[in-house]
């Protein structure tokens, strides 16, 4: 069926057909079109589309997994109110979304290098699905590891199904957590303990052939990415998933600007070597 | 009967009273007429209906934070330079619905779960318990009467922005944009405050760049010797001269039968546009800006002037070309309606950078770079050309007079930054801005 041509801010009808809780206050949408016509062009990984609840406002999510069939998943963290209504609405339950925004994982340039993976918090959400298809296109790249943080085992995102995930893509999970708070934690907790850009010197074996897909809290961003550099990773082999208020999503807002670049246009998905002025600036 | 309609007769020369009636064909033809008026001590655009209502004989006093209307009695209709508003006002309106939705009530819950086959919707949308509507623009046909040539670019910078060629944009924009007759004038009367001359965006409309505005038809209002301000070559009175640019302009301009402008008169319009290239006082040098720009973002003198800087945000409500805005749902108070609204928003606001957790921008320093960083340098790599054009509104509408070209003068010649140097010239800025007691001795 043809597109029902919409209207650059007009979102789409989706009603939620599933909904699973990662987390206290993070939960799993899955979106499908309420008419077949209002489905959104197919997503890349690493895009948004921006989520609307109604008579609350939008909010700019990244795409989860990128299914056919216009089937739509986000997670969604309860923050402030459009996510907090997002986070809590129920099957059956109406929303807005429309995108695709930005620009996605560039999956072209890491063929034939070895990849790692470096996810921290909710950034592991834009991650999962370039671990999808990283899985399906799998003898198109090297060695490929998942450098996953969290700040404590209960607050890590996807933990129940990273594991299997990185096991039937043949990617090597190495997932660790800032510290253990409880007793529990200690006895349950196999991983490393300690931030994520600990792990990043031990996964780079030849420097020269490494590509990195990092996203996560900007803080651990640009320690990683620094990190990557110094073990030998070339700046632009880095791409990085930015954030900013992304309001409009198509570049005529102004709110979502880094430097020169504008985010939701330009980003969110950026090398390294283009950012990194941007990102060492200070309130910038 | 036969008339010779072709463009021997142009340039053409418009007195008032054939001025009127240029206006009163474009009103037959439809067109909403948006022009000068002089309204609460201001120059501002309006809907007007006739020359008439155009503000004869004012003009303008302008300095960092400074503007005084001035009546100088003589008849000129365009005797003054950037008024108190842009055009952006009615391009790009400073809140507008664009998005409209509406559900059933549900037994008060606010999320909508009934089954949609038991509603009765109107038209498409039928057995969908939420209905979206975007705001059809009428496209009412709009003439835009005595658009500055700084404000031509700035429109052009607007649609760059908001009606890409090859992106999504604000449909109501580019509506409004495809309905526009543009009148543009060229400038006769810069004030203290211009600086198009260093941009490239004026006074005149010959060589502005690429992106401007597509003027329909160009006026140059030569002064009358007995005017305030008359031209040493031109002793007859004040007259309008005008030039059709399209197709459109053309055959409105051909239709009037005017008589075609003298040669003598062709050159004192040629004057007008030297006159003010000379008499503009400020300067914006362009030689390797955003590099320079870029390359300062941890210059002290970001520090010296936005401590001046009340975070106002008059600036980027007085600039043409500021485009920010933010949209917000706002509700029926029984949840069943909503309306998207888009507002001007501006940089200088302090959650304009929020990020779940906090502000990027907290300190005024990092939002007054961020103005004039994006405006002067970022605007290059976002749509390929600066996002200033030099008609100084924003030094005018400061409350503390701060000026750009001053600003950025200040960073290129002291990229070392000697902090004295920065202070002297601060404290002669401020010392630029009239008391509200000299003021009123002048009015």
């Amino acid at each position: 069926m043809t597109q029902r041509p919409r209207a650059p801010l007009e979102p789409a009808l989706h009603r939620i057909v599933q909904r699973v809780e990662e987390l206290p206050g993070t939960t799993t949408l899955t979106l499908m079109p309420v008419e077949e016509r209002d489905r959104l062009a197919s997503p890349c990984p690493g895009q948004f589309a921006m989520l609307w609840s109604f008579g609350v406002g939008e909010v700019p999510i990244s795409f989860a997994s990128v299914g056919s069939r216009g089937e739509l998943r986000h997670t969604v963290r309860a923050v402030g109110p459009v996510t907090s209504q997002l986070a809590n609405a129920e099957p059956g339950d109406l929303v807005g979304a429309r995108g695709p925004y930005g620009t996605g994982w560039n999956f072209e340039d890491l063929r034939g290098f070895d990849l790692i993976l470096i996810g921290g918090g909710l950034g592991l959400a834009p991650l999962r699905p370039a671990i999808e298809v990283i899985g399906a296109r799998r003898d198109e790249f090297n060695n490929v590891v998942l450098l996953a943080g969290a700040r404590s085992p209960s607050e890590f995102l996807y933990i129940g199904e990273l594991g299997k995930l990185c096991r039937d893509a043949q990617i090597e999970f190495r997932p660790t957590v800032d510290h253990l708070p409880s007793v529990d934690d200690l006895a349950r907790w196999h991983g490393h303990v300690g931030v994520v850009t600990e792990l990043i010197a031990d996964a780079v074996a030849q420097p020269g052939r490494t590509k990195a897909l990092i996203c996560g809290p900007e803080i651990m961003m640009r320690y990683a990415a620094r990190e990557l550099c110094s073990a030998g990773v070339d700046a632009a082999a880095i791409q990085l998933s930015l954030e900013r208020n992304m309001h409009c999503g198509i570049g005529i807002c102004g709110h979502c600007q880094l430097g020169p670049l504008l985010i939701c246009r330009d980003g969110p998905v950026i090398t390294y070597d283009v950012v990194r002025e941007w990102l060492e600036v200070t309130e910038l | 009967m036969a008339q010779d309609h072709s463009a021997s007769s142009l340039p053409a020369v418009l007195n008032r009273t054939v001025f009127d009636r240029l206006l009163a064909d474009l009103r037959a033809g439809g067109f909403r007429l948006i022009g000068p008026t002089a309204l609460d001590g201001v120059i501002a655009y309006q809907t007007i209906h006739s020359a008439f209502e155009m503000p004869s004989g004012y003009g303008d006093a302008q300095e960092a934070g400074s503007y005084q209307l001035v009546d100088h009695g003589d008849d000129l209709l365009f005797g003054y330079a950037s008024t108190a508003q842009s055009w952006k006002r009615h391009l790009y309106p400073p809140h507008e619905t664009v998005l409209t939705a509406r559900r059933p009530r549900v037994d008060n819950h606010w999320q909508p779960s009934v089954n949609a086959a038991e509603l009765a919707l109107d038209g498409e949308s039928e057995g969908i318990p939420v209905q979206i509507r975007t705001p059809t623009e009428a496209g009412q046909r709009t003439a835009l009467v005595g658009v500055r040539p700084c404000d031509l670019v700035a429109i052009g910078v607007l649609d760059g922005v908001l009606a890409p060629t090859d992106a999504e944009g604000d449909p109501f924009y580019a509506s409004r944009r495809a309905n526009c007759f543009i009148i543009a004038v060229e400038c006769g009367a810069p004030a203290d405050t211009c600086f198009c001359e260093s941009m490239g965006t004026g006074p005149g409309v010959d060589s502005l760049p690429s992106h401007a505005a597509q003027a329909d038809i160009v006026l140059t209002e030569v002064p009358g010797a007995t005017s305030r301000d008359p031209l040493p070559d031109w002793t007859g009175p004040t007259q309008l001269v005008a030039r059709p640019l399209t197709p459109a302009g053309m055959e409105l301009l051909t239709s009037l039968e005017a008589e075609a402008a003298s040669e003598d008169l062709l050159q004192a319009a040629r004057q007008v546009v030297m006159r003010s290239r000379k008499r503009m006082n400020r300067t914006l040098a362009q030689h390797g800006i955003r590099e320079l720009l870029f390359a300062s973002l941890d210059h002290e003198a970001w520090a010296f002037t936005s401590s001046r800087c009340l975070s106002c945000s008059n600036c980027t409500m007085a600039c043409p070309t500021c485009f920010c805005a933010s949209f917000s749902d706002a509700s029926s108070i029984d949840g069943t309606e909503v309306r998207r609204e888009r507002r001007w928003d501006s940089c200088f606001s302090l959650d304009f950078s929020y990020l779940h957790g906090g502000v990027v921008r907290r300190s005024v320093e990092a939002r007054y770079r961020q103005w004039v960083t994006h405006k002067l340098a970022g605007w290059f790599d976002q749509f390929g050309h600066s996002g200033c054009v030099g008609c100084g509104r924003c030094i005018t509408w400061c409350p503390a007079g701060i000026d750009i070209t001053e600003h950025v003068a200040v960073i290129r010649s002291a990229t070392a930054g000697s902090a004295t140097q920065l202070a002297t010239s601060i404290a002669e800025s401020v010392g630029r801005i009239p008391r509200p007691d000299v003021r009123q001795e002048e009015s």
